[in-house]
C-alpha cells in the first residue's frame, strides 16, 4: 500500500471520480478544509434526501417480498439495461404506492384488532334483551351490570341478599372464569351494594359507544370485520400487483447507495480555483493502471507519492485460487500488520491437515464434500462465506484421504467386513483386522496417532520460526532473520535430532553427532540472544534466558495432541451411533429397521456437525496461538477501497 | 468401610466412573449451555439476524457433556455393557475405571463451566459486529483445550486398563 495525492484539473474532477469508483483502487481520506455554511446545508439536505429515498426503496423491497412467493436472488443484468432502468424507472411512483398500501393496511389491521377486543367484551352478554344504553336510573332505582370471577360469586351473593332482599340477581351468562349480571336496585341502598360489590371484586360493563341491545351490536360488529378484512384483501392483491416490480426497484437501490457513495466520496476533495487534489492508499501494482488512465481523462494531473511513517497502512490479502479460500481462516485471527507477512498460503498445508486429522472418516468426508459442493453449486450463497464453503469443501477431501488411512468408515468395526475388504495386522501382539488401504488403528494404536501428531506440531513450529527469518531477511534485517529465526528453527531441529539419537538404537552411531550439533545450538543461543541488552549482564543473562524458549516450545508442540483426542472422539462418537441405532432398534417389533435407519442417518449427521466445528475451531486454535506468534503480531486494518457495491443485482458482460 | 465396596463388586465402581464421567461433563455443560444461552436470548433481541453466530457460541460449551459421555462409553466398551453380558471384573480393576474417569469428568465440569463464562461475554463481541464472531469462538475455544486434554488421558487410561474376569 502507498499513500498517494492526485493533483488534476478541476473540471476533470467527476471523470476522475468515475474511474476510481468503477476500478475500486483507492481507500480516500478527507482532505476538505472547512466549507462554508451554504455549502455545509447543501451538502447536509442532499445527504439527508438520498438517505430517505434509500430507506423508501428499501422498505419497498422489503414489502413486496413479503407478499412475494419467492426469496429475492441476486438479479443479473448487463450494464446498458441497468442504465436503462436507472434513467426511465419511476421508481418513486412504486414506492409511494407501497407506503400508502402499508399505512392502509396498518390502520384497517388496528381497526380489526380494536373490533375483536370489543367483539370479546361484548360476547357474555349476548343474551342480555335491552338495550346496552339503558341505565336503569329511575326516579328510585339504580342498576349495576357488570361480573363477579366465580370463585367470588357465592360469597357475593349471601352478603347482597344482607343488604336488600327486594330484587334478585340476574344472570345472563356463565362461563369458565365469571358470572354475569345485572341488578336493579333501590337508591337508598345503592351505596351498601356498591360496597359489596366492590368487595368482591365486581367489574362493571363497560360499552361507551354502543346503543342497541348486545346481539344488534354484535351483528354489527362482525359485518364491520368482514368488510374491514375485504379492504385488507384487496390490499393485498394491490401489494401482489406490484411484486414484479422488485426487480427494477433492487436496481434502484443499488444505484442510489452507490450514488451515495460517489456523493460522500466527492466531499473529500482539497479545491482550489482550478485544481482539485485527491488523497487515499491505493495498492502499489496499481500505479501503472491509475497513470495510464489519468492520462486518458486529463493530460493535466499531478500523483506524488505521501511518505508517513506515523499512519498505519490498510492491509489486504490476496491468494491465488487454491489458497484463498484460507484466507477465511487468517480472518477469523485478523490481518497482518502491513511490514508482515500474508500467513494464508503457510497456514494452508497444516490447517487442513489438522481439519481432516480431526474428523479421519472416509464417509464424512465425502458427506462434507458432497454438501458444501452441493451448496455451492444450488444455493446462493453469500460472496462473505463463499471462501469458508470452498474451505470446508476441501476440508472434506482431507477427512476422505485421512479416513483411508485411518480406516475411518462411519464407525464401522473392519471384523464386521467381508474378508476381501480387510486384511490382518499385528498389533500389540493381537491380530487385528484392518481395512484395505489402512494403516494404523487409531483405538489401538493410539500412540502411533500420538506421536505423528506432536510430529506435525514439530514441524510448523520450525517453519514458524524459518518464515519468520526468511521474512526479516527479505524485508533487509540479516541479524534479526539470522538469530531470531534461523537461528531458532536450527535449534529446534538438532533438539529434534539429539532426542532421536537418544532414543533410537538403529541412530546410536550418529550419537556424537547429534549431541554436538545440539550443543552448537545452546552455545550460539547463549551468546547471541541477549545482544539487545544494553549491559553486559543483561547480555549475560539474555543468553540463559532464551534457553527457557525450548519450554514454550515443548508446550507448544504438546498442544498439538488434541488433534489424536479430536480425532479418536469422531471415531468413538460414529462406533456409539451404530451401537445405539442396533440396540434401539432391536428393541422395537415391527418398525425397528426403520428406526435403525433413521437414528443412523439423524446420529451422524450430528457427529459430523459437531465433529466439523470442533476440528474448524481447534485447527484453527493451533495456526492462531502455536503458529502465528512465531512470525508476526498481526492487528491489520482492512482495506476499504471507495468502489461499486451491488447488494440485489450482479452485473455480467453483453451478449 | 471396605465391606460395603466389596459387596458391591469391581463392576458396580467401574459404572460409578462412567456415571461420574457423564454427570460431571453433563453439568459443566449444563451451566455453560445454561450461561451463554441466556446471554444470546438478550443479544438476540437486539440482533436477530446474528442468531447463526449466537447459537454457535452457544454450542461450544455443550462438547464438554459430550467429552464426558465418550469417556462413559469407553468404559461400557470395555466392560462389555452394551453387548448385554457385563465382565464380572474385581475391585482393583473397579477402582482403576473409577479413577481413569476423574480427569475427563473434572476437566470437563470446569472447562463448561467457564468456557460459558468466555461464550457469553464474546457475546458482547458479536453484539457490537457479528463479523468478529470468530474471535469470540477462539477465546472460548481456549478453554475448551483443557477438557480436550482431560478426555485424552481419560480414554489413554481406560484403553490401559486389563479386562479380565474376576
Amino acid at each position: 500500500m502507498q499513500k498517494i495525492r492526485i493533483y488534476a484539473d478541476k473540471n476533470a474532477r467527476y471523470a476522475i471520480t468515475d474511474l476510481l469508483h468503477e476500478k475500486g483502487w483507492m481507500e480516500i481520506q478527507d482532505i476538505s478544509e472547512d466549507v462554508s455554511p451554504d455549502i455545509q446545508e447543501y451538502f447536509t439536505k442532499e445527504h439527508n434526501e438520498l438517505d430517505l429515498q434509500v430507506a423508501n426503496t428499501e422498505f419497498a423491497i422489503r414489502f413486496l417480498s413479503r407478499y412475494s412467493t419467492s426469496k429475492i436472488k441476486k438479479r443479473k443484468i448487463t450494464q446498458n439495461e441497468y442504465q436503462k432502468i436507472i434513467n426511465a424507472y419511476y421508481y418513486k411512483d412504486v414506492v409511494e404506492k407501497c407506503l400508502n398500501i402499508e399505512e392502509e393496511l396498518v390502520k384497517h389491521k388496528n381497526h380489526i384488532t380494536s373490533l375483536i377486543a370489543e367483539e370479546e367484551a361484548l360476547k357474555p352478554w349476548e343474551n342480555l334483551s335491552f338495550s346496552l344504553k339503558e341505565d336503569f336510573k329511575t326516579e328510585y332505582t339504580t342498576g349495576f351490570v357488570g361480573f363477579i370471577e366465580k370463585m367470588n360469586f357465592d360469597k357475593f351473593k349471601e352478603e347482597f341478599l344482607e343488604v336488600t332482599d327486594l330484587t334478585e340477581i340476574n344472570i345472563v351468562n356463565t362461563d369458565q372464569v365469571a358470572v354475569y349480571f345485572y341488578i336493579i336496585v333501590e337508591k337508598s341502598v345503592a351505596d351498601d351494594v356498591n360496597l359489596v360489590l366492590q368487595k368482591n371484586k365486581f367489574t362493571a360493563a363497560d360499552f361507551l359507544k354502543r346503543r342497541g341491545n348486545p346481539k344488534e351490536e354484535l351483528d354489527r360488529i362482525r359485518r364491520n370485520e368482514i368488510k374491514t378484512k375485504e379492504k385488507i384483501d384487496n390490499l393485498e392483491k394491490d401489494a401482489k400487483a406490484l411484486i414484479k416490480e422488485v426487480d427494477n426497484l433492487s436496481v434502484i437501490y443499488d444505484h442510489l447507495i452507490n450514488l451515495k457513495n460517489w456523493k460522500e466520496f466527492r466531499k473529500k476533495f482539497l479545491h482550489t480555483d482550478n485544481v482539485f487534489a485527491v488523497e487515499g492508499w491505493v495498492p502499489k501494482q496499481q500505479f501503472s493502471h491509475i497513470e495510464k488512465n489519468l492520462d486518458r481523462i486529463t493530460k493535466a494531473h499531478i500523483i506524488q507519492n505521501i511518505e508517513s511513517s506515523e499512519e498505519k497502512p490498510p492491509v489486504e490479502i490476496e491468494n491465488n485460487a487454491l489458497f484463498a479460500p484460507f484466507e477465511a481462516v487468517t480472518r477469523i485471527y485478523g490481518l497482518p500488520l502491513s511490514h508482515e507477512v500474508d500467513p494464508t498460503p503457510f497456514l494452508a498445508i497444516f490447517f487442513i491437515t489438522f481439519f481432516g486429522l480431526c474428523l479421519t472418516d472416509v464417509v464424512y468426508g465425502i458427506l462434507l464434500f458432497a454438501l458444501m459442493g452441493g451448496a455451492l453449486l444450488f444455493l446462493d450463497v453469500p460472496s462473505g462465506m463463499k471462501k469458508l464453503v470452498r474451505l470446508l469443501m476441501f476440508g472434506g477431501v482431507a477427512t476422505f484421504i485421512l479416513g483411508i488411512l485411518f480406516g475411518g468408515y462411519a464407525g464401522m468395526d473392519a471384523a464386521l467386513l467381508p474378508e476381501w475388504l480387510t486384511y490382518t495386522k499385528m498389533v500389540g501382539g493381537e491380530e487385528t483386522k484392518m481395512f484395505i488401504g489402512q494403516l494404523v488403528n487409531p483405538v489401538k494404536e493410539p500412540l502411533v496417532v500420538l506421536g505423528l501428531a506432536f510430529f506435525i506440531g514439530y514441524i510448523q513450529i520450525i517453519v514458524g520460526k524459518m518464515i519468520d527469518g526468511w521474512w526479516k531477511m527479505k524485508k533487509g534485517n540479516f541479524w534479526d532473520g539470522l538469530l531470531d529465526g534461523w537461528l531458532w528453527a536450527y535449534s529446534l531441529i538438532t533438539l529434534g535430532g539429539y532426542a532421536a539419537v537418544k532414543m533410537l538404537p538403529q541412530l546410536a552411531p550418529y550419537e556424537s553427532i547429534g549431541v554436538y550439533a545440539f550443543l552448537i545450538a545452546i552455545v550460539l543461543l547463549l551468546f547471541t540472544q541477549g545482544r539487545k541488552k544494553t549491559n553486559i549482564f543483561g547480555k549475560i543473562t539474555g543468553g540463559l534466558l532464551s534457553l527457557y524458549g525450548f519450554i514454550g516450545y515443548i508446550s507448544d508442540i504438546l498442544s498439538y495432541s488434541r488433534l489424536l483426542a479430536l480425532g479418536l472422539a469422531t471415531g468413538i462418537i460414529a462406533m456409539s451411533v451404530n451401537l445405539i441405532a442396533g440396540i434401539i432398534g432391536g428393541m422395537i417389533p415391527v418398525v425397528g429397521p426403520i428406526i435403525t435407519v433413521l437414528i443412523l442417518i439423524g446420529g451422524h449427521i450430528f457427529n459430523l456437525a459437531l465433529n466439523a466445528l470442533g476440528s474448524f475451531i481447534h485447527s484453527g486454535r493451533l495456526q492462531f496461538v502455536e503458529f502465528f506468534g512465531k512470525f508476526m503480531e498481526g492487528g491489520g486494518t482492512q482495506f476499504k477501497p471507495f468502489k461499486k457495491e451491488y447488494k440485489y443485482t450482479s452485473i455480467i458482460e453483453e451478449g | 468401610m471396605a465391606e460395603f465396596f466389596l459387596q458391591f463388586g469391581g463392576l458396580s465402581l467401574a459404572m460409578a466412573g462412567a456415571a461420574v464421567a457423564v454427570i460431571l461433563g453433563g453439568i459443566g455443560s449444563i451451566i455453560g449451555v445454561g450461561v451463554t444461552g441466556q446471554a444470546g436470548a438478550g443479544v438476540t433481541t437486539e440482533k436477530p439476524d446474528a442468531f447463526g453466530k449466537i447459537l454457535l457460541l452457544e454450542a461450544l460449551p455443550g462438547t464438554q457433556g459430550i467429552y464426558g459421555f465418550l469417556g462413559a462409553f469407553m468404559i461400557m466398551l470395555q466392560l462389555g455393557i452394551l453387548g448385554g453380558s457385563p465382565i464380572q471384573i474385581d475391585m482393583a480393576t473397579g477402582w482403576a475405571f473409577f479413577f481413569a474417569a476423574l480427569p475427563v469428568g473434572f476437566t470437563c465440569l470446569f472447562s463448561g463451566m467457564y468456557q460459558g463464562k468466555v461464550s457469553a461475554a464474546g457475546l458482547n463481541i458479536v453484539a457490537k459486529d457479528p463479523a468478529n464472531a470468530g474471535k469470540a469462538v477462539i477465546l472460548s475455544a481456549m478453554v475448551e483445550t483443557y477438557a480436550v486434554l482431560g478426555l485424552l488421558i481419560s480414554i489413554f487410561l481406560i484403553l490401559g486398563i486389563q479386562v479380565a474376569a474376576a
